[in-house]
C-alpha cells in the first residue's frame, strides 16, 4: 500500500502494523490456552471480522445501521448449509435444494461463499434503503434485521426455524480466525484511504458540501454497504464454524448491541479502534462474566453469585467512555495517528511527502458560458426571485452585490443544483442543465463554496481538499498533487497536515475555496470568500483570486459585502434587490448609482469601504 | 467589572491564547481587533465559559468564573451575540425574544421596548427567524441577548456577512446601546469602524495583545494599525 501522498510511508506501517500485532497477541493468549480459552479467542477474533464491518460503513459514512448483523447471520446459514454433513442436512432442514444440501464444502470455500452472497444481499438491500434519508437508515436497517430474524425463525423447512442448526462441523481455528481478522483490517484500511474511501468521509463530514464537489452520496453509502456485508457474512461464517450450533438468535438484538458497542468504544471513525475496542470490551466482559459466578478479588472481598454483572457492566463501561471519550479510545484516529513519542511524530511531521507544485495547470478553455435565464424562486408565499437573467462567461469574474435577504444565495443555490427554480432555466455551455443534481453539475464543471464554510472537520487540509479532486473522478494519486498545488496557490501550504476543523471560520471558508479549485472548474460561484477576513487578508484573497483567473482560466462569481475585494476583482458587478436585477455594469457605474446607493451601499459607504 | 489575568487558551494541546490581560470597566466599550486565527474569539469563549483557560483568571465583579458553566456565567450578566447569529430558526421571531428572557417569566413590557428599539423584530414577530435576511438576524440576536438584561454584552463579528447599509444600520443600534452606557466587548474585523467606535481597543496577533490604547492613541499609532492591517495569517 502506497502512501500516495495523504500520509508517510511510517504511518501507513504503523497503523497497518499494530492492529496486527494486536491480533497475533490475542491469537497467542489462546494458542497455549484452555480449550474454553481458545473458543473464547476464536470468538473475539470472529466478531472483530464483524466490528470491522460495521466500521467499514458506519466508521466511514457515519451512518448507523443497526442491520449489519442480518448480514452476519445470512453468512453464517449459508457457511452452515455448504459445510453440514448431507445426512444431518436431511434430518434438520430438509426444505434446502439439494445442490445446497448435497454440498460439502471446506471452511475456506464456505466461508468466502458465504462473504460473496452477502456482499451481493448487501447490495440488493442497500439499493432502496440507501436512498432514505442519514435519520432513516438506522430505522430501516434495524427493519431489516427484524425481517431476517423473522425469515430465519419461521421458515422451518429451509432453516430449521427457533431451534436452529446442530451438528455444524467446527472448523475455525485460532489461526485461521486471526487471518481472517487480519484480512478484514487490510480491507477496513485500504478502503479508508482509497479515493471512494475518501468520498464517502465526506459526506460523513458534511453531505452538502459533498455535494457539491460531485460525490454521489448514495452511490458511495451502497459501495461500502456492500463491503461491509462482505465482512459480517465472513464474521458470521468463522463464528459458525466455531460453536458448532446456530438459531435465529445468535445474530440479533444482544449481538447488534454488542459489537456497535465494541465499534464505538473503540472509536467508529478509526480501523484501529474497531480492533482495539472488539478487545477491550471482550476482554472486560469475560472478566466480569467469571465474577459473576462468584469469584474472590485478590483473595479478600469476596463476591457472591452476581447475575447480570456483565451486562450491566458493560453498559456502564459504554457510558463512562461516551462521556470521557466521545470519539472513541483511540479517539477516531488510526495507530499511525496517534500522538506517540515525539521523535516519531516529528520524524512524520518532516517527512510528510515533498509533492512537487508541478501537478498540471490544464488551462480551461476560454469559451462557453454558465447562463441562467427567467429565473424565479418563491418560498411559500414569499418570492425571493423574479425573472432574475445572469451571465458568467469563462475567464470573467462577476461580482453579485445586493442587500441581505435580496436573493443573492438563492441563486447561486440555484445554479449549482441546490434548489429547482420555480421557473427558468440554467444552461452551461449552451446545454441545458437545469434540474440535475449539484454532484452532477460539479463533474460538469460547476464549483462552489459555502457562506458557512462548511469544513471536513476530522479530514486534514490536505485530503480536504484532495477529496474536491477525487468527487469529480480523479484517482487518489492525482488528486494529491492537484490539491498540494492549490493549497500552494492559496498560500495554505503550511495547513496541509492539520485537521480542517481546527481552521478559524474564515480560514475554513479560504479552504473551501481550494477544495472547490480542486474539481477543476469551469465555473466557480463563491459565496462571501472575504466574511471576517481582516482587510490586509482581503488583499491578499483578491491577489489570490485574481491568480485563479489567470492560471485555471476558469469563471468566477462572487458574492461577496466587502466592496473593496469586489470592486478591485470584478470588472463587472451585477447587484440584486429584492429578488429581481437592480443594475449590471461597471464597478464605477454600479457605485455612482443613486439607486444601489439607496438600495445597497448606504450614504456613508466612501467611509465604511476605508482608505 | 471583567478582568483578565494571563489568561491562556488550548485546543487539544496546541495554545492559540498565549497570554492576554485586559480590564473592562463598567460603562465602558473596549475593542478587540486583530488578523484571523489571532485568539479573538477564542478570548470570548474563554470568558463565556465555553472554553475553559488553560491558565491564568477571569474575574467578573470579583468573581472568578473559571471552570464555570456557560449557562451560570450567562445567569451572572454576561451575554454573547455569537459570530454567524446562532438565532433559533425554526422559531418565530417572538419566540426567539422569549428565550432570551434568563427568568423564564414573560415580560411583555421588554418585549416591547426591544420591539421599539428594533421596529423590523416587531414587523416580523410573527415569521420563523430563518427566513430574516442576514442584518435582520443580527437585531433579533442582539434583542434577543439583551432581554437577558445582561451587564457585560459581548459581540462577536457582529458586521460579518453584512451589507454595508446594513452594518451602518447595526453600528447605530449599537451606539444608542453604547450612549445609554452599556457595558460591551466588540469583536470586529474592520480595524477602522472598530477604533472609532469603541473607548479603547486592544489589538491582537498570534495569541498576545500586541497593542492597546484610546482610540486617540491608536489612530494616530499608524504602525500599530498598519501591522494589523498588513497582517496575514
Amino acid at each position: 500500500m502506497s502512501a500516495a501522498g495523504l500520509r508517510t510511508r511510517r504511518s501507513v506501517a504503523v497503523s497497518l502494523l499494530i492492529p496486527l500485532v494486536l491480533i497475533a497477541a490475542t491469537a497467542l493468549v489462546g494458542v497455549n490456552g484452555t480449550p474454553s480459552l481458545r473458543g473464547t479467542v476464536i470468538t473475539i477474533l470472529s466478531n472483530m471480522v464483524i466490528v470491522l464491518g460495521l466500521q467499514v460503513f458506519i466508521g466511514n459514512s457515519g451512518v448507523y445501521s443497526f442491520g449489519q448483523l442480518g448480514f452476519a447471520a445470512a453468512g453464517a446459514y449459508v457457511a452452515a448449509f455448504l459445510t453440514l454433513p448431507a445426512a444431518f442436512t436431511a434430518l434438520q432442514v430438509p426444505g434446502l435444494p439439494d445442490l445446497i444440501a448435497n454440498a460439502q464444502l471446506g471452511p475456506l470455500p464456505s466461508t468466502l461463499i458465504a462473504a460473496i452472497a452477502c456482499g451481493l444481499l448487501a447490495a440488493v438491500v442497500g439499493l432502496p434503503l440507501m436512498r432514505t434519508s442519514t435519520l432513516a437508515v438506522p430505522i430501516s436497517t434495524f427493519a431489516f434485521l427484524i425481517v431476517v430474524y423473522n425469515v430465519l425463525a419461521n421458515w422451518e423447512e429451509v432453516t430449521g426455524g427457533v431451534s436452529g442448526l446442530v451438528s455444524i462441523p467446527r472448523t475455525t481455528s485460532i489461526e485461521s480466525a486471526a487471518l481472517w481478522a487480519s484480512v478484514a483490517v487490510v480491507v477496513a484500511l485500504a478502503f479508508k484511504w482509497s479515493a471512494s474511501g475518501y468520498r464517502l468521509q465526506a459526506t460523513r463530514e458534511d453531505e452538502v458540501a459533498a455535494r457539491s464537489l460531485g460525490i454521489s452520496v448514495n452511490g458511495e453509502r451502497l459501495l461500502a454497504f456492500a463491503l461491509s456485508g462482505v465482512l459480517c457474512g465472513v464474521g458470521g461464517a468463522l463464528a459458525v464454524h466455531q460453536s458448532g450450533v446456530l438459531n435465529p438468535a445468535t445474530f440479533y438484538f444482544a449481538a447488534t448491541v454488542t459489537t456497535v458497542t465494541m465499534m464505538v468504544l473503540g472509536g467508529a471513525r478509526s480501523v484501529f479502534g474497531a480492533v482495539l475496542g472488539t478487545v477491550a470490551l471482550s476482554t472486560v466482559n469475560e472478566i466480569l462474566r467469571n465474577v459473576e459466578g462468584g469469584a474472590s478479588v485478590l483473595g479478600v472481598v469476596s463476591i457472591g453469585n452476581t447475575p447480570g454483572l456483565a451486562a450491566i457492566g458493560v453498559g456502564l463501561i459504554l457510558l463512562a467512555t461516551m462521556i470521557a471519550m466521545p470519539d472513541g479510545i483511540s479517539g477516531g484516529r488510526e495507530a499511525g495517528e496517534l500522538p506517540w513519542p515525539r521523535r516519531l511524530r516529528r520524524a512524520r511531521a518532516a517527512a510528510l511527502p515533498a509533492l512537487s507544485g508541478a501537478a498540471p495547470t490544464e488551462k480551461v478553455p476560454r469559451e462557453g458560458e454558465l447562463r441562467a435565464e427567467g429565473i424565479s424562486v418563491a418560498f411559500g408565499g414569499l418570492r425571493v426571485l423574479r425573472s432574475v437573467d445572469l451571465t458568467l462567461r469563462r475567464g470573467e469574474a462577476l461580482g453579485l452585490i445586493g442587500p441581505n435577504g435580496a436573493g443573492k444565495t438563492t441563486l447561486v443555490n440555484v445554479l449549482s443544483g441546490f434548489l429547482v427554480p420555480d421557473s427558468g432555466t440554467v444552461s452551461l455551455d449552451g446545454v441545458d442543465v437545469s434540474g440535475r443534481s449539484p454532484s452532477r453539475l460539479a463533474r460538469a464543471g460547476l464549483s462552489r463554496t459555502f457562506q458557512s464554510a462548511l469544513p471536513f472537520p476530522h479530514l486534514s487540509c490536505l485530503e480536504s481538499v484532495a477529496v474536491g479532486a477525487m468527487g469529480v473522478g480523479v484517482g487518489r494519486r492525482r488528486a494529491v498533487a492537484t490539491a498540494a498545488e492549490v493549497l500552494d496557490r492559496l498560500d495554505l501550504r503550511q495547513l496541509s497536515s492539520a485537521p480542517a476543523g481546527s481552521l478559524p471560520p474564515a480560514g475554513q471558508r479560504l479552504l473551501g475555496v481550494a477544495r472547490a479549485l480542486a474539481t477543476r472548474p469551469h465555473y466557480l460561484l463563491l459565496d462571501e470568500p472575504a466574511a471576517g477576513l481582516s482587510e490586509g487578508e482581503g488583499e491578499q484573497l483578491v491577489e489570490i483570486l485574481g491568480g485563479v483567473l489567470d492560471d485555471f482560466g476558469c469563471g468566477i462569481l462572487l458574492i461577496e459585502h466587502e466592496m473593496s475585494v469586489v470592486m478591485s476583482l470584478c470588472p463587472r458587478v451585477q447587484v440584486i434587490d429584492d429578488g429581481t436585477t437592480l443594475r449590471v455594469g461597471s464597478p464605477t457605474e454600479v457605485q455612482a448609482d443613486p439607486a444601489v446607493v439607496e438600495a445597497y451601499l448606504g450614504s456613508s459607504y466612501p467611509v465604511a469601504i476605508g482608505a | 467589572m471583567l478582568e483578565l489575568r494571563g489568561v491562556k487558551v488550548a485546543y487539544g494541546g496546541v495554545e492559540v491564547v498565549h497570554r492576554v490581560d485586559l480590564e473592562l470597566g463598567s460603562g465602558e466599550v473596549l475593542g478587540m481587533i486583530g488578523p484571523n486565527g489571532a485568539g479573538k474569539s477564542s478570548v470570548l469563549r474563554s470568558i463565556c465559559g465555553l472554553v475553559r483557560p488553560s491558565s491564568g483568571e477571569v474575574r467578573f465583579e470579583g468573581r472568578v468564573l473559571n471552570g464555570m458553566a456557560p449557562e451560570r456565567i450567562a445567569r451572572l450578566g454576561i451575554a454573547l451575540v455569537p459570530e454567524g447569529r446562532h438565532v433559533f430558526k425554526t422559531l418565530t421571531v417572538a419566540e426567539n425574544l422569549r428565550m432570551g428572557e434568563m427568568d423564564g417569566r414573560e415580560d411583555r413590557a421588554a418585549v416591547e421596548r426591544m420591539f421599539t428599539r428594533f421596529p423590523i423584530l416587531r414587523e416580523r414577530a410573527g415569521e420563523h427567524a430563518d427566513r430574516l435576511s442576514g442584518g435582520e438576524q443580527q437585531q433579533l440576536a442582539i434583542a434577543r441577548a439583551l432581554l437577558g438584561r445582561p451587564k457585560l454584552l459581548m459581540l462577536d463579528e457582529p458586521s460579518l456577512g453584512l451589507a454595508p447599509k446594513t452594518i451602518d444600520l447595526i453600528y447605530e443600534l449599537l451606539a444608542g446601546l453604547r450612549e445609554e452606557g452599556t457595558t460591551m466587548l466588540l469583536v470586529e474585523q474592520n480595524a477602522t469602524r472598530t477604533i472609532d467606535f469603541c473607548d479603547r481597543c486592544l489589538v491582537l496577533g498570534s495569541g498576545i495583545v500586541r497593542a492597546s490604547g484610546r482610540r486617540e492613541e491608536l489612530r494616530d499609532d499608524s504602525e500599530v494599525v498598519h501591522a494589523y492591517l498588513g497582517g496575514a495569517r
